[in-house]
């Protein structure tokens, strides 16, 4: 049979965040807290095929349970819980179908284990995508193609039994080298052949290229940018590890002062920070489709592009449906009302929080002190035994020696 | 509009042409013709001898208003407008207001749109909402109709320039405004991360402080360590001397 000319796969960013967010939620789950150790991380992929191309839209994972004995396959698909899931993404996703399932490994070539699998997911697609992710980063050229490999199962051939062993004996360090890979299709109604020939499917690698909506855009950036935590490592002058973000400066001046003993990085994530950046993100896109029509009105001027009269009509509508604020009298009262609304509800939360404060340090200071001196009791606090005994905070320090019967000597002096 | 471009295609003389153009004028659903107006066809017209009155009401019906053609129209010995052309004509004329301006006085529009009173204007505006080019608010208090959305006319080639400045003015104003965006991100950052700075701080303080206490607790005086930091006085031999003090008393 004639191999088909390498097609191409459309993935979506939201599979490979799903993938990348299972693979650290297992590892931090499992006890051995290493990749390397971890029980496998796979799934299945939905979306839809066309003649030439594949386009992956989602992910959901898969269960595998092991299978003791077996010495190449010790893993086996769990069926009951693999179609639960499938009925379960048809009814949301109708248009989407499982082409294929994934893994994770440490390299992306395809081992005799991942076969294995591949295999069992063939009885249920026999043309099955295979998409093994790499999470040791060897076949990332400096970060500048990405850590997949996606093999398409093509119709089951002729091959020599030889061929089975040889590749997958391969040395995986060398990843460049253009390996065929074969796995054993275990139909029934295969024709018996001689013996060194088997019904092969023949994995071909495919080429991946990315796509995503409008929405997933929006998406991909407030995962990369806002919602990053901004770290501060407070440690006995060394240097931060978990200086991300935007405010690694700031980190860096605040850390060399510290003297203190802890070694535990901070997370910060400020809500402003947050929400200032969503700002940002949305008039972001704004200014890049603007530079798209300022390009393409560009061109029309210069020659380079037709002008094309709908075309323009619209690029001129957009120019006139821009929001405008006037000086407007209603709209002014309207929005210094708001204004003023949300300025008495936070100065009454900060006015509300500092009465709470200075009760509680009136309260505590009394109850030292009246405590202290057993004379007069006209200020003891109703709080003696919650806000003192207990071992944290500020009112340890003051009360918690004065509410033991304690000898406290002369003024209390409050610093 | 296809069906009228290919019949224009198929015409031969000036004659058939002004008809074909005639009858576009006079569709309702109608009201962009710019792909006429770069059609060969009509383009021919443009260029007779005496520029043909058609392809004059043809360009005033793209990019010209009611106001023009009550100026031109004896002028240039344009014909009769029907009915319902007149009736495009004033949608049209409406349409270039709202383009350009969000607010339009109720008494403006009169003008314009060369209405007798009040109840004809705002049917007039109403019957272009209704078709769709126009969304917005009568605000018969104020007198006002406030634009929401407006479909815009047609584009000259000469406009061209124009409107690559007004994108280019709105994408400066986008730069600053994103270099205001992270200039606020950054600054709220920093004010958390300080923030957060000082309370860790002031935890390890207690802590030491505690710490150092617990150190100090074997004095055998459980009470009297924390007086230490209660006390008036920082050195400790005036803090022994309160302790005696105190013990005199009770």
């Amino acid at each position: 049979m004639t191999p088909r000319t390498s097609g191409t796969v459309v993935v979506h960013p939201l599979v490979l965040l799903n993938i990348s967010e299972h693979t650290t939620r297992t590892a931090a789950q499992s006890k051995a807290g290493s990749l390397a150790n971890a029980p496998l991380v796979c799934g299945a992929l939905l979306g839809r095929q066309l003649e030439n191309q594949a386009e992956v839209f989602l992910s959901f994972e898969l269960k595998f349970n092991a299978r003791d004995g077996a010495g190449a396959a010790p893993y086996e698909l769990d069926d009951r819980h693999f179609l639960t899931r499938t009925d379960q993404m048809k009814q949301i996703f109708p248009e989407d179908e499982f082409i294929g399932w994934y893994v994770v490994a440490s390299s992306t070539q395809v081992t005799p284990a991942i076969a294995a699998l591949h295999q069992q997911i063939m009885r249920a697609l026999p043309t099955a995508l295979l998409l093994v992710f790499d999470t040791a980063f060897e076949t990332s050229d400096g970060g500048a193609s990405l850590p997949l490999a996606v093999y398409d199962t093509l119709p089951p051939t002729r091959v020599e039994r030889a061929k089975l062993q040889l590749n997958f004996g391969a040395d995986c360090g060398d990843s460049t080298a253009a390996v065929d890979y074969y796995v054993e299709s275990t139909s029934d109604d295969a024709i018996p052949l001689e013996v060194d020939t088997v019904w092969a499917s023949h994995l071909v690698p495919l080429r991946i290229a990315i796509d995503s909506g409008e929405a997933e855009r929006v998406a991909i950036e407030h995962v990369a940018n806002v919602a990053r935590p901004t770290t501060m490592a407070i440690m006995q002058g060394e240097e931060t590890a978990g200086g991300a973000g935007s405010s690694t400066k700031v980190a860096e001046g605040q850390e060399s002062g510290q003297e203190s003993g802890q070694n535990a990085p901070v997370e910060l994530t400020s809500r402003m920070a947050t929400f200032l950046s969503s700002q940002r993100n949305a008039v972001d896109m704004l200014h890049r489709d603007i530079t798209v029509l300022k390009a393409y009105v560009g061109e029309v001027i210069s020659g380079a592009a037709p002008f094309d009269p709908q075309i323009m009509q619209l690029v001129h509508r957009v120019l006139c449906n821009r929001p405008v604020v006037q000086n407007d009298e209603t709209f002014d009262l309207v929005m210094m009302q708001e204004e003023t609304n949300f300025h008495m509800t936070a100065y009454l939360a900060n006015i509300t929080t500092t009465a709470s404060v200075v009760r509680n340090l009136a309260q505590r200071s009394n109850a030292a002190l009246s405590a202290a001196r057993n004379k007069h009791q006209p200020y003891v606090n109703v709080n003696r035994e919650g806000g003192m005994y207990d071992g944290g905070g500020i009112s340890s320090m003051f009360g918690g020696g004065g509410g033991r019967q304690g000898r406290h000597r002369g003024f209390g002096h409050f610093r | 509009m296809d069906a009228y471009l290919s019949t224009l295609h198929t015409a031969t003389t000036v004659l058939e042409v002004t008809q074909v153009i005639q009858r576009l004028l006079e569709d309702e659903g109608i009201y962009h013709f710019g792909r006429v107006l770069d059609s060969p066809k009509a383009r021919e017209l443009a260029t007779l001898e005496q520029p043909d009155v058609y392809w004059r009401l043809l360009e005033l019906f793209s990019f010209g208003t009611l106001s023009e053609y009550k100026a031109i129209a004896v002028a240039a010995q344009l014909p009769e407008l029907s009915e319902r052309q007149l009736e495009k004509l004033k949608h049209l004329s409406l349409v270039s207001l709202a383009s350009a301006s969000k607010v339009l006085p109720y008494d403006d529009l009169i003008r314009e749109l060369d209405c007798a009173h009040e109840q004809q204007m705002e049917d007039l505006v109403i019957d272009t909402i209704y078709k769709g080019l126009l969304s917005a608010k009568l605000d018969q208090q104020r007198r006002l109709i406030e634009v929401e959305f407006v479909v815009g006319r047609d584009v000259r080639r000469e406009d061209l320039q124009a409107i690559y400045e007004s994108l280019d003015q709105w994408s400066v104003l986008c730069e600053k405004e994103l270099d205001t965006l992270t200039d606020g991100v950054n600054t709220a950052e920093r004010e958390s991360v300080s923030k957060r700075t000082r309370e860790r701080e002031f935890t390890f303080a207690l802590q030491d402080l505690r710490m150092a206490y617990a150190a100090h607790a074997s004095m055998g005086d459980d009470a009297d360590s924390l007086a230490r930091y209660d006390s008036q006085y920082t050195s400790s031999e005036y803090q022994r001397e309160e302790r005696r003090a105190g013990a005199g008393d009770m």
